[in-house]
């Protein structure tokens, strides 16, 4: 059976002892789970979306999802295209505001914080869900709010326990009868260990890709340090 | 050791014989968290199945039964079953950087990676509804139900559930240092079988009980 709100705060207030809500009201652990769940998917952004920001001729900036915590990468026509700074366009064009054609790149500076804009400015407008000449947008997301007993998780049902684990951090956490804080600890670190078990697993076909030959091995990390001078061969160093 | 086996052992360790305050509901739950619980960390459970490819259709969402059945955990390696060859592990950064137009070309897979934690990819898409590609993944076992129900790894592990659901049972009676003794013990188990399912050409079968 699918995890649901209500199966989660059952199995929460069962291993509280507490399945006659004496200590924890149903509210109050309702809100632990949505915490929890929001969290789970912030820190692992796991949930990951496609979505179209159809484009409409003239207008350069567009509404991310409501959903939306973090972009991951953004094309059109099929192609990625880049993110550039505010700067960067205004150095590239001073009217990059009004500048049309074929988007080329976009930015999610200074023009509000769910805000994407386009550049150059879209000059046809495309048919929308389809991605000839038209932009995608590809996302980590919040999961959909559960507030009914019946309503659902966007994630596998696995990963719906690290949810569990949360809210039986928190509600041992709090201060009041029932606390207990070295139990809530214990919780907590499980609802970590959940975490970073997600992470590692979305890394691991990563860790194992292979680059064939003749193809070019994207460096992921920062560049490197500089080198002391050679004085024929031999590393010199200066005070 | 059977299902049945490990229900009567916790009731032995919680010198509960017959049903007393432990019904057998609560300990079966808790032996099959535990058991999805070592299952989670250690991914011992490695299946294979095909999936049908569809004409240009680059994602597909693991977690739909249409596609897999199986409740999937993290991808392994692929095979393209029409062309005989391997598919390449990638990430979509290292497609960006070879043609950042790699999402409009079709032809047999030759590439997979992964997006987000369920969304398999690969490049370059089918040009039809046809053929399939066989995954190799991890995924979570079916919850023991029978009382001959065994579980799926070696018996050397299975005191690990046992340890796991005295510690679930003693945390709902809020015997919170007794819960976390066994908690410390089951964590022993749930690293031994880790090592073994990841190293299993070089370590002995039988680890036993190493603690934590």
């Amino acid at each position: 059976m699918p995890e649901s709100l209500s199966t989660v705060r059952v199995d929460v207030l069962l291993r509280l002892g507490d399945s006659t809500n004496d200590i924890w009201t149903n509210a109050e652990i309702d809100r632990y789970i949505q915490e929890g769940y929001d969290e789970l998917l912030i820190r692992t952004k796991m949930l990951w979306k496609r979505a179209y920001s159809n484009d409409v001729a003239s207008t350069a900036t567009y509404s991310l999802p409501t959903d939306f915590i973090g972009l991951d990468r953004v094309l059109w026509n099929w192609r990625r295209i880049e993110p550039v700074t505010q700067q960067e366009l205004i150095d590239f064009d001073a009217l990059y505001r009004t500048t049309e054609g074929p988007v080329q790149a976009y930015s999610v500076e200074s023009d509000g914080l769910l805000t994407l804009r386009k550049y150059p400015v879209p000059s046809t407008t495309a048919t929308a869900g389809a991605d000839a000449n038209n932009t995608r947008i590809e996302y980590f997301a919040r999961g959909t709010a559960v507030s009914a007993d019946a309503d659902g998780f966007s994630i596998p049902d696995r990963y719906v326990k690290y949810i569990r684990h949360f809210a039986m951090f928190r509600a041992l956490e709090r201060n009041g009868t029932g606390q207990d804080l070295v139990f809530a600890a214990h919780w907590k670190a499980r609802f970590d260990e959940g975490i970073m078990r997600i992470i590692n697993r979305m890394q691991k076909v990563e860790r194992t890709r292979r680059v064939g030959y003749g193809e070019r091995r994207v460096h992921l990390g920062p560049p490197p340090r500089p080198k002391l001078p050679r004085a024929y061969g031999r590393e010199v160093r200066y005070p | 050791m059977t299902f049945t086996q490990i229900q009567t052992e916790i009731r032995t360790r919680l010198d509960e014989a017959s049903v007393i305050f432990w019904a057998d509901a609560d300990i079966r739950e808790a032996i099959n968290d535990g058991y999805q619980e070592m299952s989670d960390a250690s991914e011992w459970y490695e299946r294979n199945a095909n999936i049908n490819l569809t004409i240009n259709t680059v994602y597909y969402d693991l977690t739909s039964s249409s596609i897999l059945t199986d409740e999937f955990l993290a991808m392994k390696q692929a095979f393209n079953n029409q062309e005989n060859w391997w598919l390449d592990p990638r990430t979509v950064w290292d497609l960006d950087a070879s043609y950042r137009g790699w999402e409009s070309v079709t032809g047999p897979p030759k590439r997979f990676f992964m997006r987000g934690l369920w969304f398999l990819g690969l490049d370059p898409k089918p040009p039809a509804t046809s053929g399939t590609v066989r995954l190799y993944y991890s995924a979570m076992p079916a919850a023991l139900s029978a009382g001959g129900d065994v579980p799926g790894f070696p018996q050397e592990f299975h005191f690990g559930l046992v340890e796991y659901a005295l510690y679930d049972l003693l945390g709902q009676e809020a015997e919170t240092q007794k819960a976390l003794q066994h908690w410390k013990q089951y964590k022993g188990y749930e690293a031994a079988l880790v090592d073994f399912v990841n190293h299993r050409i070089s370590t002995p079968r039988l680890s036993g009980y190493k603690g934590a």
